[in-house]
């Protein structure tokens, strides 16, 4: 027989309060195959971690039960205890005293018989357990990052600067993300671009990242350390290891089209580097507006390059990866202001969103800088900017704060006082949220260097009057209504997930939240970590956040990804399941209740087996088993009965 | 832009507010609506714009509603408003602004407040120093109110606190200067 002890924690008040600790040693210390029962005040305490200590050497025992918190707070603690005792750390269990029992039954007597029953419920298993040895796993010590934005691709560099190959995936034909349409920053202002394009660079010339752009994952198989991801390419239709970038194609292309990089303000040809900085520095073919690839009639780009390189047969490409860790990237997108319908977005042509006015303030946008509106043309005199278009609206479904438009938007008024001394800024905001280093200050400066006009007031309606833009406000701090005949309207529009975020999440199989945004595994103390092990997040797919922060979470996420890295393999926990082969009748049962991959069927032997990395410990199958050939390590059948018959 | 406060539209005139700035030494720019002033104030239930909502009109330029207020005639000056403002504005002082540029421009809605207000102020000048029975004495007579405060009156006389005599201070000259240096159009 094994020599148990149980250790009962009071948790100060928490669980000596409402149960009657000594009655519960006292009913332990009777149970079968208890050599010592003992209460104190904290057991996670380090005097508290001393008796158990003392005592398992005293009595020598084979099994400890420590009657304290829920396993989730303090089992990793008093197992590493044990283990560091001589005993095996599967050897420990934890009667789940304070969660289950005195937080929730406010009667004493009736808490403190519950408590006894769960101590011995656990005794009994632990008389039963097994010592266990943790799985060896080995890893593949290359990454993923889906999503080259800033945070992705900082995230990239410094999971290749600790030694480690990276594959870079970006949908785009171009790397940078939404940071690329930026013109300037805020709180320092500086230039967008000229902070941008050193990593960009970086990223396109790194020895150890391998850029896949116009790429998209279709598929991950696997596990933590050895995951397989597929990766479709799609074509560029320009062969660029010929491409040296010279840009005569665009510039002889004849089918131009409206820009989405320019946010609709500019013009752009059917093949076209999107900017000037942008890396890869190459030529894409958007397939659905080409002439040649929709009617086989025109070819001209293939008729100037002087290198050849337009390839009209190239095809889809699928590349597979197997990759240790994957980080997601994937950004944002903005919520469709047109669903606004009282801002007349999409009607009215001065009537633009924070993006396009970026394109317009920036020296490669389509203005080349200058603050012009979009439908004369002229320089406006009177720019209205409306804060927490969508954000903060739980009628359009975006109950939340995008974080992000209080400072852009101050930023906006500022360029453009910057550019149009004459000009006059109007926000309409509903709170001003700046936390942020040297933010609020940056808002005031808006407001007293710039004579930005805050108002503080959703406004109404915006219409247009002849060739202004009418909008209808409130100012709330005076009472009093307002009417601003303005010449351009800048929409600050809510932040959502970017486009497929939702597709991505079931391919990768990890949560989001009801509006699209991935699921963290902990708010708090768990920030870039998903709730599947080896795949983290970054950047505005998690939740919106600004450059600052998204480069902080990209080093966070690096740095877990660094540390899975640096050993020679992952340890995976042994409370698995396994097969008892002479008893299994190879029925597959078990495969169809596996969520996980991790049960299969060898038809050569006709029995089921377990691919043990994969097992979550979930015990699907050895329900679903028929013929009990399943089991579950220190969960076994007859474990779980003992346990139930010790509960009296 | 346009201001609409009880169905009448007022412009906007940011020479209002640098005017405002030059008579009160107060930036109100750096005003960021906390509300504190309003939140402390003793004469904020009777005033028709709160201290902060006023502080508000001037920062717009909304010159007719600002000179048009009565909440100005309601300050008493404490300067409680002045000792927490987070920002460091004296907020009676941008009071004391409104007040003069409205008497100087005729728009003043101050009723008795104003009458008190003057009769006050004029008092200074005489004697450099209040004299409360001449100041009870003026107002009565020019408001036509004998009666009322009676027994506030009697109460203080009774302690002491209406003095017959003016004193007469010492430095009166120099204040009498400060208001001959001021007068006219109600700036510095």
């Amino acid at each position: 027989m094994k020599r148990a002890g149980v250790f009962i924690c009071w948790c100060g008040q928490n669980i000596a309060g409402t149960v009657d600790v000594a009655a519960v040693r006292e009913a332990a210390a009777a149970l079968p195959g208890v050599v010592h029962a003992q209460d104190y005040q904290y057991m996670c305490s380090e005097p508290g971690q001393e008796l158990i200590k003392a005592a398992s050497a005293a009595h020598r025992l084979d099994a400890v039960v420590v009657a304290a918190c829920s396993p989730a707070m303090h089992e990793t603690t008093f197992r590493r205890l044990v283990a560091g005792c001589g005993l095996n750390e599967h050897q420990c269990e934890i009667a789940n005293i304070r969660e289950q029992c005195s937080w929730v039954h406010p009667r004493g007597a009736e808490a403190t018989a519950k408590a006894k029953a769960i101590v011995a419920s656990m005794v009994a298993k632990a008389l039963r357990d097994e010592p266990l040895a943790p799985i060896s796993v080995p890893v593949s010590r290359r990454a993923l990052v889906i999503g080259a934005g800033i945070s992705g691709m900082q995230a990239a560099l410094e999971i290749a600067a600790g030694g480690y190959e990276v594959a870079l995936v970006e949908r785009e034909p171009y790397i940078g993300g939404h940071m690329t349409q930026l013109s300037e920053t805020f709180p320092t202002l500086d230039c967008s671009q000229c902070i941008l394009t050193p990593k960009t660079a970086e990223v396109g010339r790194h020895p150890r990242i391998e850029l896949l752009v116009n790429s998209k994952v279709t598929a991950l198989e696997g596990y933590v350390g050895n995951f397989r991801a597929t990766i479709k390419r799609t074509p560029a239709y320009v062969d660029w290891s010929k491409c040296t970038g010279c840009g005569l194609c665009e510039e002889k292309c004849p089918t131009k089209l409206a820009s989405a990089f320019e946010r609709g303000l500019g013009r752009t040809k059917a093949i076209s580097i999107p900017f000037p900085q942008a890396v890869p520095h190459k030529p894409t073919i958007a397939a659905e507006h080409c002439q040649y690839l929709r009617s086989g009639k025109c070819g001209i780009c293939a008729k100037v390059c002087p290198v050849g390189a337009i390839d009209f047969q190239q095809g889809e490409e699928t590349v597979r990866r197997d990759v240790g860790a994957v980080v997601v990237a994937t950004g944002y997108d903005l919520f469709p202001a047109a669903k606004v319908g009282e801002y007349g977005y999409g009607e009215l042509p001065d009537v633009i969103d924070g993006l396009a006015f970026e394109r317009l303030n920036s020296a490669s946008g389509p203005t080349s800088g200058q603050i012009k509106r979009p439908s004369d043309g002229k320089v406006p005199k009177e720019v209205v900017f409306i804060q927490c278009v969508g954000s903060r609206d739980a009628e359009k479904g975006y109950p939340y704060c995008s974080k992000i438009c209080c400072m852009y938007t101050a930023k906006h008024a500022r360029l453009y006082k910057h550019k149009v001394h004459a000009g006059q800024a109007y926000v309409f905001y509903m709170d001003v949220r700046a936390g942020g280093k040297g933010y609020e200050e940056f808002v005031q400066r808006a407001q007293e260097e710039d004579g930005a006009i805050y108002l503080r007031g959703r406004v109404a309606k915006v219409f247009q009057e002849g060739d202004k833009v009418m909008v209808w406000g409130a100012d709330t701090l005076t009472g009093a209504k307002v009417e601003v005949a303005a010449d351009m309207v800048v929409l600050a529009t809510a932040i959502t997930p970017a486009a497929g975020a939702k597709d991505l999440a079931q391919l990768l199989k990890v949560g989001t939240d009801q509006y699209g945004f991935f699921n963290e595994a902990h708010p708090k103390l768990r920030p870039v970590e998903s709730l599947t092990r080896g795949l983290y997040l970054t950047g505005c797919c998690q939740a919106p956040k600004d450059i600052p922060d998204a480069v902080s979470q990209a080093g966070s996420a690096a740095s877990k990804v660094l540390g899975l890295f640096a050993g020679k393999e992952l340890q995976h926990p042994p409370t698995v399941v396994r097969v008892i082969s002479e008893v299994c009748q190879g029925c597959g049962l078990c495969v169809e209740a596996c969520a996980y991959q991790a049960r299969e069927l060898d038809t050569r032997r006709k029995v089921a087996v377990v691919k043990e990395v994969l097992c979550q410990g979930c015990g699907a199958c050895a329900v679903a088993c028929p013929s009990g050939a399943t089991e579950h390590k220190n969960y076994a059948k007859g474990q779980v009965l003992s346990m139930i018959d010790a509960i009296q | 832009m346009r201001l609409v406060i009880d169905r009448r539209s007022h412009p906007l005139d940011p020479d209002f507010t640098a005017l405002v700035h030059s008579a009160s030494g107060q930036a109100l720019s750096l005003c960021y609506q906390c509300r504190k002033c309003t939140a402390g104030c003793p004469m904020a239930h009777a005033m028709d714009f709160w201290p902060h909502k006023l502080i508000r009109l001037v920062q717009l330029g909304a010159q007719g509603p600002a000179l048009r207020a009565h909440g100005p005639w309601l300050c008493a000056g404490c300067g409680t408003c002045s000792a927490r403002c987070p920002n460091g504005l004296d907020v009676s002082r941008v009071m004391d602004a409104v007040k003069e540029l409205a008497e100087a421009r005729g728009l003043s809605r101050g009723g008795r407040a104003r009458l008190f207000h003057r009769i006050f102020l004029d008092g200074i000048r005489l004697f450099g120093r209040q004299h409360e029975a001449t100041l009870l004495a003026r107002y009565k007579l020019s408001s036509g109110n004998l009666l009322g405060d009676l027994v506030h009156g009697l109460r203080l006389a009774i302690k002491g606190k209406v003095p017959p005599l003016p004193t007469l201070l010492r430095g009166r000259r120099s204040v009498a200067a400060i208001f001959a240096r001021t007068q006219g159009g109600g700036e510095g």
